[in-house]
């Protein structure tokens, strides 16, 4: 269910353009299992006063043609005050976020189910609107899936 | 022989279900729609044939509506599991200005017809999607959703236009043709672009 | 090698969404029905359970006679102003307690109420006056004397039913609610949220390895030569059992009309509409019936397929043993066993539900041109086959599976093709096992500082 807070107007939402961006510990953010993921994000272009709460977190999806299915294995919300820098700080918004991935799933480019793992940013603002960053990387080494020519009966 | 590790298909069901897609009517706006649920006195249908955008439609009316300030609630109705939901979130406390708009009215099967007399005298707007505007007391059907072959075409357009995967270009006979043979269904003529783009990109990268 | 991706790494997705928020009016909703059911419930139990563990437990043995019997009658009335009656025996017992000579009528159980007067007659008789009788009665009402005692579990049951429904519904739509009250879906689906959806799951997972599921139905039955002996999933045993209640449940129908229509014939009063109806109805009847026993026939005259396999979860790279048995008397013009990757997604969206399946690795291990097995005997045959190195795991979420399955297929002489299913999982490479499962943990760095 979704449900908006009354009294949102347009020219008191936060601006829409905010930029994230990750840097992986590891090259092209390939990844073995059982590897520490530390991911380092930054949050530019956004009123540091409307933020409410940030959370991050890592996690697998499903893509293709069923509905999508999530998995979450490191996550922490952070609210305003635990949010660096401080409000009267013109720097951006950063944070880490590091922990072992699993031996499973891996990362998976099938034809009607896909694996990928993410690290998302959601960015939580005043109004309750929210945003969010999602970026990919790669668990394990499996090759694209490739369906089989037609059986010769 | 080189293969993509990373290939978002832009037809995969994340980028074309309800809420993902552009509006693209030239009738009609969700602003309008929405005026129009004003007039009818806040209580509506919005009845079409499947994958004709009725779920679309209504994410876009919850948009707007936030727009102009008014609280918004939506629920998503997937069996008859639901119903005790259904119950609570239509007979539950509303504020007079706020939208409920339930997707996938017909779930609630034949009982449903009661639960929307019961609706009729709770204060706040309504609207609800269905195949048929059956099953929902005096409601009157606030708008019928009819798939357009230009609209579709526009829809793929942006569709690719957002993708980050390689570009593709597909005729725009062939999607008139597409959506034609699907009868009209643009998620099943999604679902064969989809089919089309994975078939197509693999032969690219793998040649 | 590596291989190159089609998007930089630093460029995200982005959305923007409006914030997912519970209702609180929902959150009532569920907890009026829990509370509803909670305390009807309670009312029900100390109704029913109370007075029965108290017979069982406080209530006084004594000696007693059997001085008298009789009928209680009770009329209750429906809401239409039916009136409606039920006998029950009662039984007038002597007995003695705390020292003074008692005279009661006993507390039969409703088990002997009923609504036949001859019935509870007939009940009557099993008690003999002036013979001596076990009874117990109520160290706090004397007056008070049963003599039977024990548990009535139907009862409870009865009694647990709709307080249970309250209860379910309340707690779990109360936990659905607060679960999703103001929370991301990362949110929802980490930590304790995501605790209670593997817990509710419906098919369980590898230990150690998430998204992958258990392997423990495949390997609980050993083989006779080999290790472990696979199920099979097999599509023609749902279509003979399938085929098999449709036929009877239709010709039960049939059946039915045909006794109603040939009594109002012999009673001269035919319905011509009820016999023009049986003559179609008839017929399909007939296929119906023609259809399963040609399955039937099938199905035994092909018979079983087996398969045992040396280890079981299988790895990418490893190499295993297969031992098939092919039973039953037809001759195969070709017989093949493929190692498949399937993949399965399911979309939902209102009542159109839609599940897809795509093959996506396909194996041939043995083909076979020409089988023609020896009577009584069965076609064995006894294989190798290698996963591929660098093969996917198993997968399975809520709405998408990647599935590993031998596959037998084969053309019977004069019988269409024939499918055979022996699912398999496969984990992921040893290198991988041997670091083990990560915990579900909270790190998360601090500051601007590189």
């Amino acid at each position: 269910m979704m449900r908006t807070a009354a009294g949102l107007a347009p020219s008191s939402s936060p601006p829409l353009s905010p930029q994230v961006t990750v840097d992986f510990n590891v090259d092209d953010g390939n990844y073995a299992p059982g590897d520490n993921i530390r991911a380092r994000y930054r949050v530019v272009g956004v009123d540091r006063h409307a933020v409410t709460a940030i959370e991050q977190s890592v996690a697998w999806y499903t893509e293709g043609k069923g509905e999508e299915d999530l998995g979450v294995i490191l996550f922490e919300r952070k609210p305003l005050e635990r949010v660096e820098p401080e409000p009267a700080s013109a720097e951006p918004l950063v944070g880490v976020i590091s922990g072992k991935l699993p031996p499973s799933p891996l990362s998976y480019e099938g034809v009607i189910v896909k694996i990928r793992w993410c690290v998302r940013v959601r960015l939580f603002f005043v109004g309750g609107r929210d945003f969010v960053s999602e970026h990919v990387f790669f668990l394990g080494d499996v090759p694209v899936a490739r369906p089989p020519e037609p059986a010769v009966s | 022989m080189i293969v993509a590790r990373s290939l978002h298909n832009p037809f995969a069901t994340r980028f074309t279900r309800p809420g993902q897609l552009a509006w693209r009517s030239r009738t009609h706006s969700p602003a309008a729609v929405l005026d129009r649920l004003e007039h009818l006195g806040g209580r509506g249908i919005i009845s079409g044939p499947h994958g004709s955008g009725k779920s679309t439609l209504l994410h876009h009316l919850l948009v707007e509506a936030a727009t102009r300030g008014w609280p918004t609630r939506f629920l998503r109705l997937r069996s008859l599991a639901d119903w005790p939901r259904a119950v609570a979130t239509v007979l539950g406390r509303r504020a007079a200005d706020e939208l409920l708009c339930i997707d996938s009215w017909e779930v609630l099967a034949w009982p449903r017809g009661l639960l929307a007399r019961l609706a009729s005298q709770r204060p706040g707007r309504l609207v609800v999607t269905t195949h048929q505007p059956c099953g929902c007391g005096d409601w009157p059907v606030l708008w019928e959703t009819r798939s357009e072959e230009q609209q579709f075409v526009e829809l793929v357009a942006d569709l690719l236009r957002q993708s980050p995967s390689p570009p593709v270009e597909f005729d725009d006979a062939l999607l008139r043709a597409i959506f034609s043979r699907h009868g009209g269904n643009t998620r099943e003529a999604f679902f064969e672009l989809y089919d089309r783009y994975e078939r197509w990109v693999r032969e690219q990268v793998a040649a | 090698m590596r291989l190159p991706s089609f998007f930089s790494k630093k460029r995200g997705e982005r959305r923007t969404g409006l914030p997912a928020w519970g209702s609180l009016g929902e959150a009532i909703y569920y907890l009026v029905l829990l509370t509803a059911g909670l305390v009807i419930g309670g009312l029900m139990l100390t109704g029913v359970a109370v007075s029965e563990w108290r017979i069982n437990n406080q209530f006084v043995e004594a000696s007693g006679r059997l001085i008298g019997k009789g009928l209680a009658r009770h009329t209750t009335t429906d809401i239409f102003g039916n009136r409606r009656q039920s006998w029950r025996p009662a039984i007038l017992v002597e007995y003695q307690a705390r020292g003074k000579l008692v005279r009661s009528w006993s507390s039969g159980g409703l088990a002997e109420t009923s609504s036949q007067r001859e019935t509870a007659i007939a009940q009557l008789a099993q008690w003999q006056l002036n013979r001596p009788v076990s009874c117990w009665y109520d160290p706090d009402n004397v007056t008070t004397v049963v003599l039977k005692r024990g548990y009535n579990w139907w009862l409870w049951l009865l009694t647990l039913l709709l307080p249970g429904a309250l209860v379910a519904f309340g707690s779990s739509g109360l936990l659905h609610a607060a679960g999703g009250w103001g929370r991301s879906e990362e949110r929802q689906a980490a930590e304790v949220w995501g605790l209670l959806k593997r817990l509710t799951r419906g098919m369980p997972e590898a230990s150690g390895f998430p998204a992958i599921p258990a392997c423990d139905n495949l390997v609980n039955s050993p083989g006779t030569v080999l290790r472990f002996r696979l199920p099979t999933e097999s599509p023609e045993a749902w279509t003979l059992l399938g085929s098999g209640l449709f036929a009877g449940l239709w010709n039960a129908v049939v059946i039915v009309l045909a006794i109603g229509a040939g009594f109002d014939v012999a009673g001269g009063r035919a319905d011509w509409w009820l016999l023009l109806l049986l003559a179609p109805f008839t017929l399909v009847g007939l296929l119906a019936i023609g259809l399963f026993f040609r399955r039937l026939l099938r199905v035994t005259a092909i018979g079983p397929s087996h398969l045992e396999i040396s280890d079981h979860p299988l790895r990418p790279g490893g190499s295993y043993e297969v031992l098939l048995s092919q039973a039953g008397s037809v001759a195969f013009r070709r017989l093949e066993l493929r190692l498949e990757l399937e993949e399965q997604a399911t979309f939902r969206q209102g009542t159109d539900v839609r599940t897809e399946r795509q093959v996506v690795c396909s194996e041939v291990i043995r083909c076979w041109n020409r089988v023609e097995p020896l009577p009584g005997t069965p076609f064995e045959a006894e294989l190798q086959f290698r996963v591929p190195p660098r093969a996917m795991h198993s997968f399975h979420s809520t709405h998408n599976t990647l599935s590993w399955q031998l596959v037998l297929r084969g053309q019977p002489d004069h019988w269409p093709e024939l499918k055979r299913v022996f699912p398999l999982v496969i984990y992921p490479s040893d290198t991988t096992a041997a670091m083990g499962a990560a915990p579900v943990s909270w790190h998360s760095g601090q500051g601007a500082a590189s």
